[in-house]
């Protein structure tokens, strides 16, 4: 039991690092440019994070999480736009709706496994995309989207600087919550899941809820993450929900760790910062994301940045 | 009436295409056991090869198709080759991100060879448009039509009466045994892969007349294809080709009688509600479940 809780003790550790990490980084970053891909890597992290959670720790696959994150994003536009609800009460609605909806249609889809979840949770990610250019009355279809969400200036700061604080808190929030999930039962629960659901219910795990809870944790940290990147832009459209969004969700938590919610945040870091470093890498931007995801999935299966954290430590033991 | 029979019609031909690449995701998976992700893009390359070599470099059409079919299939081997046999190993979750980020790669490097710009390309010619009444069918449509059956045939013939295709079937069904009969399971399923591609390759070009070939076209057509695949009953060849042509059917009486715009979402709802409430397939029989 001790060494669990020191876990958890280094655990918020690093949490409050990441918070002196996202200051510090404020106040160096002078380009605007450079300032929103970190808005944008806070943002993406914490749906990783959920996702980390529902593949990393429970075993569940989902190749469907973009349909949460514009699912979240929709209802924080529509909470704003049409109920003139605050947009901080607005994160609230964006992480209940996609939480709720994720809750409903979990039991079902989580009782296919392996190679027929992935596929149903990436039709589900495919209707969605669907629904939202479709159904222009709420969603705005292609074109025009949702456009005119308010600037977020809140205490005279800037609408970038409020964002990027307003990301950093959520993303401090759910690695907390997801922390003390993990250290918990539940947190024990979905690791016994993962190695066998048969075993896990003989020891008194009821399966089929705590996998749903899992899945309905994931789809509200993707929601909130949605709701941040369309207040970020203020102006959205269908297109950035499309399948891509999903898969670039997995390759995050595949880029960083399958059994931390740490890899979750430096993945999402990596995938967002290297395409922005590497100019003129657009155009071959598809090419090297799948080269490197097979490589990930080939040479590093547990996540890449675990492996690189594992063989620098076991070096400095061997030293 | 008629435009009933007119969207049956153009739904049956769409509907060839889906039971194409129903047919290569089965294949594949009978040989491997592996969900191949990428097999739509592998229909976007038989779509963009030919419009490349064709449209672009203008060369004549039957060469076009001879290359895209050839230079898909070989995609498909170096992707089995290079890529899955090297982790074999892994598991499931692995293998199917591995087929992911291969059709990322395949698109990404479609997009880079063939550019990123939407192609007609001619069709075939030959055969004239069929006049029945007010209903006809594009001559485009009769040699997807044909080739299907084609492909059908043949592939009953190598998969039931030749030494090879038995041998494929061994190896997928007790790969020890296979093994200790000469049979090299990962020549199988390189073969499998190379069978696969090649369809694919060849139903991307077909559909490339009729619609537009497109980098990113090989999501949608891939999801389809395992929405066919899915809806006959997962492995089954004859299943794929049924689920294929009532998924275009479906598809085609929504875009002519809902909306047209919902019509790519259909397909995808009867994947998830066949995934939930008939996860053997709209022909399966019912498998029993142990633990």
């Amino acid at each position: 039991m001790k060494s669990a809780n020191s876990s958890l003790r280094r655990n918020f550790i690093r949490l409050g690092l990441l918070v002196v990490g996202i200051a510090v980084l404020d106040v160096a970053l002078t380009s605007q440019f450079y300032r929103s891909t970190l808005t944008l890597s806070l943002i993406f992290a914490i749906a990783a994070v959920g996702l980390t959670l529902l593949m990393g720790f429970a075993g569940q696959v989902s190749i469907g999480q973009g349909a949460f994150f514009g699912l979240g994003a929709y209802s924080a536009a529509f909470a704003i736009q049409q109920l003139g609800i605050p947009p901080l009460v607005g994160l609230v609605v964006a992480a209940v709706v996609p939480g709720f909806f994720g809750y409903l249609i979990a039991r079902p889809i989580l009782r296919l496994s392996g190679n027929n979840l992935a596929l149903a949770t990436l039709a589900l990610a495919a209707v969605f995309y669907v629904v939202a250019t479709q159904w222009s009355s709420v969603t705005g279809g292609i074109d025009p989207g949702i456009t005119g969400l308010p600037a977020l200036d809140y205490f005279g700061l800037s609408h970038i600087h409020v964002v990027l604080w307003l990301a950093g808190i959520c993303l401090v929030i759910c690695t907390a919550v997801a922390l003390l999930l993990i250290d918990g039962r539940f947190g024990r629960a979905l690791m016994a899941i993962k190695t066998s659901e048969v075993v896990a219910s003989c020891t008194g795990v009821d399966v089929a809820r705590t996998k749903a809870i899992a899945f309905a944790i994931a789809a509200a940290y993707a929601g909130i993450a949605g709701a941040l990147f369309g207040y970020f832009l203020r102006a959205f459209n269908a297109t950035s929900f499309n399948v891509g969004l999903s898969i670039e969700l997995l390759m995050m938590v595949i880029v960083g760790s399958l059994s931390t919610v740490w890899g979750a945040i430096f993945g999402a870091l990596a995938i967002m910062v290297l395409p922005n470093l590497l100019e003129g890498f657009d155009h071959a931007k598809l090419l090297v994301y799948g080269l490197a995801m097979v490589a990930i999935m080939m040479l590093a299966p547990n996540g890449l940045g675990e492996t690189l954290a594992k063989l620098v430590t076991r070096r400095r033991v061997a030293e | 009436m008629d435009s009933f029979l007119q969207n049956l019609i153009s739904g049956c031909l769409l509907g060839c295409i889906y039971a194409m690449a129903a047919l290569g995701f089965t294949i594949v998976f009978n040989a491997s056991r592996i969900v191949n992700f990428a097999n739509g893009e592998f229909l976007m390359l038989g779509g963009v090869g030919l419009a490349g070599v064709v449209v672009t470099a203008g060369l004549p059409l039957w060469l076009g198709v001879i290359l895209a079919i050839a230079c898909t299939a070989f995609v498909g081997v170096l992707m089995q080759v290079a890529f899955l046999n090297n982790a074999r190993s892994a598991d499931e979750l692995s293998l199917v991100m591995l087929t992911i980020g291969t059709g990322l790669a395949i698109r990404g490097a479609g997009a880079l060879i063939f550019g990123r710009s939407v192609t007609f390309v001619p069709d075939f010619g030959l055969f004239p448009m069929l006049l029945m009444g007010d209903v006809y069918i594009v001559s485009q449509g009769i040699w997807i039509a044909l080739t299907l059956v084609a492909v059908g045939i043949a592939l009953w013939y190598l998969f039931s009466r030749t030494t090879f295709g038995k041998a494929m079937k061994a190896a997928s069904q007790e790969p020890r045994a296979a093994a200790l009969c000469g049979i090299e399971p990962r020549q199988a399923a390189a073969a499998a892969f190379a069978i696969a591609a090649g369809l694919g390759g060849l139903a991307g070009a077909l559909l490339a007349p009729i619609s537009a070939a497109f980098y990113e076209n090989g999501v949608f057509l891939g999801l389809k294809g395992f929405a066919a695949a899915v809806a006959g009953g997962m492995g089954n060849p004859l299943g794929a080709v049924v689920g294929g042509l009532i998924i275009g059917v479906v598809e085609a009486l929504s875009a002519g009688y809902v909306s047209s715009g919902y019509k790519d979402g259909v397909a995808f709802i009867i994947l998830l509600l066949v995934l939930l409430f008939r996860p053997q397939g709209l022909l399966g029989g019912v498998s029993v479940k142990r633990v």
